[in-house]
């Protein structure tokens, strides 16, 4: 697992030290940021049968939990269910999916009495509803026990029930406890991807994770190994679709042995790391990342569980722009670990081309190419090629969807041309056949950033449309095409 | 940590300033970039076809979360009495987690013009000189855009009504949220937002409160704009969380209001 550079907790939001513990929300005037309790709060613990939680808790004040004592044993039922509701995450994390648990806070100085798991329940500002704090960590890799703050009664936050509440919170923040007993510092995608990822696998039943993959479907042209730069966002959540695909596509160890493979450098490492394990299944991050770009499109009404997501029906459509055929861009920034979709109507094409095209042909080694083809509502057939050209029959299809899957793990965008259309226009649109004699024209390899047929003066200059008007062919052989060049 | 999406920023310890700024004399007129639209004549944008190449341009798209579709945001003139304007700009970008591009603007006599572009196009471009989403807003240079626009904060105490001429000693700022080496700088305030030239026209303690500064904005055509950022939320719901550091819902986020004029 990569060392990243962002954090997953709101102690290390305000301290940039990797090393610096967060106090306990019970400190006597802990720094820390809130929510932590008051001088006036008395608060009280209650120790989960299992013996490995410890829930702190108060009966009165802003804090105050559910006071219901139905087995009248003088400790409120929801703080009970609360340790017991840990008690079960934990041991499916350590015993189901053989993760190791978090690290012990022994030796830890304020570590709310004992070496127990500390589970503080405190009323949370608007916002947030949970959080995972770490105590005092290693150096290289960063390691850390740590303490779990949660909200205390769910009051107005929209939860079917406080049960499901915690049940959520428990198998979510648990999880980044886990995490950060092999790595504290894993970067945001992977940390919060993992953690809707382990709720989901935890409880089928929440909809947490259906939730949340939308904000990954909505994205899918952002690359994965990209760190939000402002607050956690709805693609690092979303981003536990992509887990879910190794746990549907190869097997739950995968994300466990991601964990355990060590792989200093930056945060987008553990895409790197994640190669390496698929490795060991006769996989790769490419192919694995090519797959889950065609998964993508069987969702919602296109759903197919026998091709990809078992439950697809249940998650959004993939974002695609919807253009035209024939189209072209001269420009196309594919960044890794990212998709690019298109989707447009075949019209009269009996076959679709697809072609990207670059000045640098090193901008081609990690972009593959994906065609899908459908007819109502459903995906006909695909083809897929590592190679800068595909094509294939449109059959009786409607719909071609195009994919410009960007398969890198690290650097810069890729920033290529595409063609899209019947063979003739994607001739057309490359330079190709456009000599009197109806020769081939080679591409131009002096052609600005992508290699597309050059830019021309003249009349077809106005508002350089991404989708190029009927005739485009025609006006591409005689040259009078103008193309949108962008940096 | 797991936020509740939707709802507003919460939490987060705070200190915006203007961090290191330099490039230009103060109050002198910046170098003019011959070519470049009149940005204030209230021609229509004419795009110089000479842009400069901008720099980091693939961490801006990939970290500020740029689109390539134009905003839906409509800017609105709610007044203009003696040459300043007060302007309403739908800088809502689809929510608290954009969807949509920046909204680009132009100063003009006539009033801030709309420049529909999209974020990747305004890389190229020379036409916008101001850019406007949720809480951030951007000028048209440095790693921002191929133009020279800069800005600059005036003195604390400086009243926008009174400040009838260009102050000596300003110290404009291209913008410069990305080093030399395309590092991602941020504006210190705890939520990761880039450290852009306009940056401290809000603080955050509990909601985006206005600090009320004043700045100037220079122009490639060499003339200035005094410039003041009123609200983020709805009036009523800003002035509440100006004096109370709470807000209520729907608070209105993501609707600038900016009040501006020529100083020259």
């Amino acid at each position: 697992m990569a060392v990243g550079a962002a954090c997953l907790t709101l102690a290390c939001e305000a301290d940039v030290g990797a090393t610096r513990a967060a106090q306990r929300p019970d400190t006597p005037d802990t720094t820390d940021l809130p929510p932590v309790f008051g001088d006036a709060d008395v608060v009280e613990t209650h120790d989960s049968v299992g013996g490995r939680f410890r829930v702190h808790f108060t009966r009165a004040g802003q804090h105050a939990v559910p006071l219901d004592d139905d087995d009248m044993d003088g400790t409120p039922d929801y703080v009970q269910e609360v340790g017991e509701e840990y008690e079960r995450v934990l041991a499916f994390f350590t015993d189901e999916l053989g993760f190791a648990a978090p690290l012990s806070d022994a030796d830890v100085p304020d570590n709310g009495g004992d070496d127990r798991f500390d589970v503080y329940l405190l009323d949370f500002p608007p916002g947030a509803d949970g959080s995972f704090r770490r105590d005092e960590c290693t150096l290289a890799p960063t390691r850390c026990p740590g303490h779990m703050l949660q909200e205390n009664d769910f009051a107005g936050r929209g939860y079917p029930s406080r049960s499901v509440a915690t049940r959520i919170l428990a198998s979510h923040e648990l999880f980044h406890a886990v995490q950060a007993g092999y790595e504290a510092e894993p970067g945001v995608v992977v940390g919060e991807g993992t953690a809707v990822w382990a709720s989901e696998a935890y409880d089928p039943s929440l909809d947490d994770f259906e939730s949340f993959v939308g904000g990954y479907l909505s994205r899918p042209e952002r690359s994965l190994g990209q760190e939000p730069t402002g607050p956690v966002d709805p693609f690092s959540y979303g981003a536990g679709l992509f887990f879910r695909f190794l746990e549907e596509r190869h097997d739950r160890g995968v994300i466990r042995e991601l964990w355990e493979t060590p792989a200093p450098g930056g945060a987008i490492d553990w895409l790197a790391a994640l190669d390496a394990v698929l490795a060991t299944r006769g996989s790769s991050f490419p192919e694995a990342f090519a797959e889950l770009a065609r998964w993508n499109l069987y969702t919602a009404r296109r759903a197919d569980a026998e091709l990809a997501w078992a439950e697809g029906a249940a998650y959004p459509p993939v974002t695609e722009r919807a253009v035209e055929l024939p189209y072209a861009d001269d420009l196309v920034r594919v960044f890794p670990a990212s998709v690019r979709y298109y989707a447009a109507p075949t019209g009269a094409r009996g076959e679709v081309e697809v072609a990207s095209t670059a000045a640098d042909p090193a901008n081609l080694a990690d972009v593959r190419l994906l065609l899908a083809f459908e007819e109502d509502g459903r995906i006909t057939h695909t083809r897929e090629t590592a190679e800068a050209r595909l094509s294939a029959p449109a059959q009786t299809a409607t719909t071609v969807h195009v994919a410009l899957v960007g398969t890198a793990t690290s650097g810069g965008s890729r920033r290529v041309g595409l063609c899209v259309g019947s063979p003739a226009e994607v001739s057309a649109c490359l330079g190709e056949g456009t000599e009197a004699d109806g020769g081939p024209t080679p591409v131009d390899a002096g052609a600005p950033d992508a290699g597309l047929a050059p830019p021309t003066s003249g009349g077809c200059a106005v508002g350089t449309p991404r989708a190029l008007p009927a005739g485009w062919a025609l006006l591409a052989a005689l040259g009078l095409l103008a193309r949108r060049r962008r940096r | 940590m797991r936020l509740i999406l939707g709802l507003t920023l919460t939490l987060f310890a705070f200190g915006c300033d203007d961090g290191a700024m330099v490039v230009d004399d103060a109050g002198t007129t910046p170098e003019t970039d011959a070519g470049l639209p009149p940005g204030d004549s209230g021609a229509p944008p004419v795009d110089s076809g000479a842009a400069r190449e901008v720099a980091c341009v693939d961490e801006s798209i990939s970290q500020l979360m740029l689109f390539d579709d134009v905003s839906s945001g409509a800017i609105t003139e709610e007044s203009a009495e003696s040459g300043t304007f007060v302007h309403h700009v739908d800088a809502t970008a689809g929510g608290r987690a954009p969807t949509e591009s920046y909204v680009y603007a132009r100063f003009t006599d006539a009033g801030l013009e709309k420049v529909e572009i999209d974020d990747e196009s305004a890389f190229e471009s020379n036409d916008w000189h101001i850019a406007l989403r949720r809480f951030v807003i951007r000028v048209n240079g440095g790693v921002s855009g191929p133009g020279t626009v800069t800005a600059a904060r005036t003195a604390p105490d400086t009243a926008f009504e009174t400040l009838d001429a260009v102050p000596d000693g300003l110290m404009y700022r291209e913008e410069a949220y990305f080093t030399d080496t395309c590092e991602y700088v941020s504006d210190g305030s705890g939520i990761g937002s880039p450290a852009t030239a306009l940056a401290s026209f809000w603080t955050y303690a509990g909601c985006v409160a206005m600090t009320g500064n004043v700045y100037v904005v220079a122009l490639p055509s060499g003339r200035h704009v005094k410039l003041q950022v009123l609200s983020y939320y709805s009036p009523d719901v800003q002035t509440t969380c100006d004096e109370s550091s709470t807000i209520s819902s729907p608070s209105g986020a993501g609707n600038l209001r900016i009040q501006w004029a020529f100083l020259d």
